[in-house]
């Protein structure tokens, strides 16, 4: 199939691929990915000021793409990968917009989690939280979860 | 001693309210219980030691280290949970903030929402499940 070009419109039936943290994949717990690997980011020199960050599968050449964006290869190895389609995201209440990137093409974010939306204790955070157990639901599926580095690795 | 006996009379009561046992729970069942939860109480401490060496980017993402004080809160909060003899979180992690998060899963057939306890910071920490805040901690008043 030939690859995306990422100025192309995100289409309904597209998965969106991120980079998740040994620690959040839970072998034998439900929902198998936590929730809190899909935490905005509001702190820190990169915060999620457009939303938190996912990469368009339909665009890479393939998913060491995005795995090559930790520079640390120690580091690395202790990231796994989860897609979601992009209909069920909007199932939920949620938009995908294109934020592209140099390194990679095919970033995306999700606005309605962002740095901002984080940051709104009293509100937004609630709703953000809410949104976060959606998707660790639709990451959980068995087709959801790509890379699982603790099939590797005992971190805990 | 008397304190004692009293919390294990209160602990056969309430196993009987759930409806698994209709008889006393013997001591030897409340210790193994207990002992599980002493294995799971002292991963967590461990993992929680091991969150003081962290740096920012630990994570190779950009995520923040967290605080010296959200640290010690946390631990505290353990500390706290442990002597009243509250069930050991599933897991503890540290956020992309710098935040430390302790999990309590439901069983596979009620999964979500997820219940955390999130330390953010020296003196703050709220309980929440799903985007509901349960209950929120501060250090000095205890709780709101």
């Amino acid at each position: 199939m030939p690859l995306k070009d990422e100025s192309e419109p995100i289409s309904d039936d597209e998965w969106l691929v991120r980079q998740v943290y040994i620690d959040r994949f839970r072998p034998h717990k439900v929902p198998f990915v936590s929730p809190t690997a899909f935490q905005p980011r509001h702190k820190g020199n990169a915060p999620d000021e457009d939303g938190i960050s996912l990469f368009r599968e339909a665009c890479l050449e393939g998913l060491h793409e995005v795995l090559e964006l930790i520079a640390d290869p120690d580091k690395r190895k202790k990231i796994g990968l989860v897609r979601v389609r992009v209909s069920d995201l909007l199932a939920i209440g949620l938009t995908v917009v294109s934020t592209q990137i140099e390194q990679v093409r095919g970033h995306v974010s999700i606005p309605e989690l962002s740095a901002e939306a984080w940051r709104d204790a009293d509100v937004a955070r609630k709703k953000c939280r809410d949104w976060m157990d959606g998707i660790a639901e639709l990451a959980s599926r068995s087709d959801g979860v790509v890379i699982d580095p603790t099939e590797n690795e005992s971190d805990d | 001693m008397i304190a004692e006996t009293h919390k294990r009379k209160s602990s056969a009561v309430q196993f009987q309210k759930d409806g698994h046992l209709n008889r006393p729970v013997s001591d030897a069942l409340i210790f193994s219980r207990r002992s599980i939860g002493e294995k799971k109480w002292s991963a967590i401490d461990h993992k929680l030691m091991s969150f003081f060496g962290l740096e920012d980017d630990w994570d190779g993402m950009g995520s923040v280290a967290p605080e010296r004080g959200v640290l010690e809160f946390a631990l505290f909060i353990a500390d706290r949970h442990r002597k009243f003899e509250l069930p050991a979180p599933d897991s503890v992690m540290v956020s992309c903030n710098g935040t430390v998060i302790f999990e309590f899963f439901k069983n596979e057939n009620e999964p979500l929402p997820v219940t955390n306890i999130e330390v953010l910071s020296g003196a703050e920490a709220e309980v929440y499940s799903g985007g509901e805040v349960i209950q929120r901690y501060a250090l000095d008043s205890n709780c709101e």
